[in-house]
């Protein structure tokens, strides 16, 4: 009972998905629109689409581009977030810049880093720093706030230094705000890697569907979001993983 | 020794200045186990955490050893009243804390930490999460933080406030077999109930409120070893009813000086 119970959402999800795509199916298979090929068909070009070398080829550069910034892009973010929450000239020296890059929208900014960094992958390096760093810095800055100050006093009242409070106290009371900043950044690292890529063009995942889009080879394009919404599923559902294990 | 002198305390309060506590002077003795007791808002909390060096008074001074504090001391160790352990921390870890603190190698510190859980019946639950244990093993744990780093005095706020009444008496009784059976330390113990003092203490202090003071100091007219058969003792209830009521009076006239 407590079993049927627990896998519903699983279930009704699956028959959510297996009836669009029966739909999509149906309705490509009747040509209402060239937008609309038959779900078959995608198939059909996924699976030539992941044999074919220029698909391998963009992969490998978005997810290198994103492998390498994003992590050394989390560690600074989680510094600049400590800091931020500790030291206050810091937090008021940093504030304008993380509210402004929460709130710009990434389009907006990529012209400018086009402008700046040139058409290959360093302004795709410099988006998924701008767009990953602010909500990496605010999420760990309110991990750290979030500690319970009676810990911070307890410590304190043992003679506690400042290491030993950072490891034992601060930073363990911290990592559930901090991972759920991880998660979130981790998306939007893949997401601003691709947009990134579809303004300038030519490089990584984002210029093959710029490509497939231009060349209104319809069915491939599906693929190609196909696979890039299956990647970023099973990512930010791992980096979930993680966070359930951290949150106590 | 611990010489408490001329302790002021005034709080900023929503704008307006608020007098915690206002010249406070007592003396406490080596080896003596002294309770602190009054209505709420008396400022006994706030007297503990500043002879713990958590707070700095505003005017007066407390001095260990003879010597003035400035912030937490190595001589010095807290219990606190809701136990605050770290939860990420398993049982050993947290009766650790204090000899990490003071840079013991990880075996030693274990080692040290172990000994003392077992003094308040711990064995066994060493890998457990603070989650997994009930609020009086919690603040067994707390304890035997506090004990393991030997401290010359023992503060502690409140300790057993946060738990039922049964885990309270039993957390009495071994507090005060504890105390009896281990090397002479000094005590300052911050409670609500006049029982618990009485049973505990060799002194006690009542406080008072509006502002925070200290009203009369009490000798406890009880000698040592004791045990619970003391708190069936006519003597023992006369004196506790005694004490009790003079609480209970200045509750009433903190009550009544409200409503005017």
């Amino acid at each position: 009972m407590t079993n049927a119970l627990s896998r519903r959402p699983a279930v009704l999800g699956t028959i959510s998905v297996l009836t669009a795509l029966a739909l999509w199916e149906f309705a490509g298979r009747r040509e209402l629109s060239p937008a609309l090929p038959p779900f078959s068909d995608v198939i059909a070009a996924f699976i030539e689409l992941m044999n074919s070398d220029r698909f391998r080829e963009a992969v490998v550069a978005t997810a290198q581009t994103v492998a390498v910034t994003y992590p050394v892009t989390v560690v600074v973010g989680v510094i600049l977030g400590v800091l931020m929450a500790t030291i206050k000239p810091v937090r008021w020296a940093l504030d304008p810049w993380v509210n402004l890059g929460l709130s710009l929208p990434l389009v907006s900014v990529i012209p400018v880093l086009i402008f700046v960094f040139g058409l290959d992958s360093a302004t795709i390096v410099a988006v998924i720093v701008v767009y990953t760093l602010p909500v990496l810095i605010v999420n760990t800055a309110s991990g750290v706030r979030s500690v319970d100050p009676e810990l911070i006093s307890m410590a304190r009242s043992f003679g506690a230094g400042r290491s030993l409070m950072m490891r034992r106290v601060i930073l363990p009371g911290a990592a559930p705000l901090t991972v759920a900043g991880i998660r979130i950044g981790a998306g939007r690292a893949i997401r601003g890697a691709i947009v990134a890529e579809q303004l300038i063009g030519l490089i990584g995942l984002g210029g093959l569907i710029q490509r497939l889009g231009g060349a209104f080879a319809v069915a491939e394009l599906y693929a190609a979001i196909l696979f890039i919404g299956i990647i970023g599923v099973v990512t930010v559902a791992l980096l979930g993983r993680m966070e359930t294990r951290v949150v106590v | 020794m611990i010489e408490i002198s001329g302790l002021g305390m005034v709080f900023e309060r929503e704008g307006r200045p608020f007098v915690a506590i206002e010249d406070v002077s007592v003396d406490i003795a080596d080896g003596e186990f002294v309770s602190i007791i009054g209505p709420s808002g008396c400022g006994k909390t706030t007297l503990l955490k500043i002879i713990a060096g958590l707070l700095r008074p505003t005017s007066g001074s407390v001095a260990v050893n003879g010597e003035q504090i400035t912030g937490p001391g190595p001589e010095r160790a807290l219990v606190f009243q809701n136990f605050v352990l770290l939860p990420w921390a398993n049982v050993l870890d947290n009766a650790a804390f204090g000899l990490e603190a003071r840079g013991l190698g990880r075996d030693e510190r274990r080692a040290q930490a172990a000994t003392q859980l077992a003094r308040v019946g711990l064995n066994g639950f060493e890998s457990h999460y603070p989650r997994e244990l009930s609020g009086g093993m919690q603040q067994r744990v707390g304890i035997a933080r506090a004990l393991a780093v030997n401290p010359d005095i023992l503060l502690m706020d409140e300790p057993f406030g946060a738990l039922d009444a049964l885990t309270r008496q039993l957390m009495q009784k071994d507090l005060l077999s504890l105390w009896q059976e281990s090397e002479p330390r000094t005590g300052v113990f911050v409670t609500h109930s006049m029982d618990e003092a009485v049973y505990l203490s060799d002194r006690i202090v009542l406080m008072n409120t509006r502002p925070g003071r200290v009203e009369e100091t009490v000798d406890v007219p009880f000698g040592r070893p004791r045990n619970r058969e003391l708190t069936a003792h006519a003597d023992y209830r006369t004196f506790a009813n005694y004490l009790s009521s003079k609480l209970e009076t200045m509750q009433r006239d903190d009550m009544s000086s409200r409503n005017e």
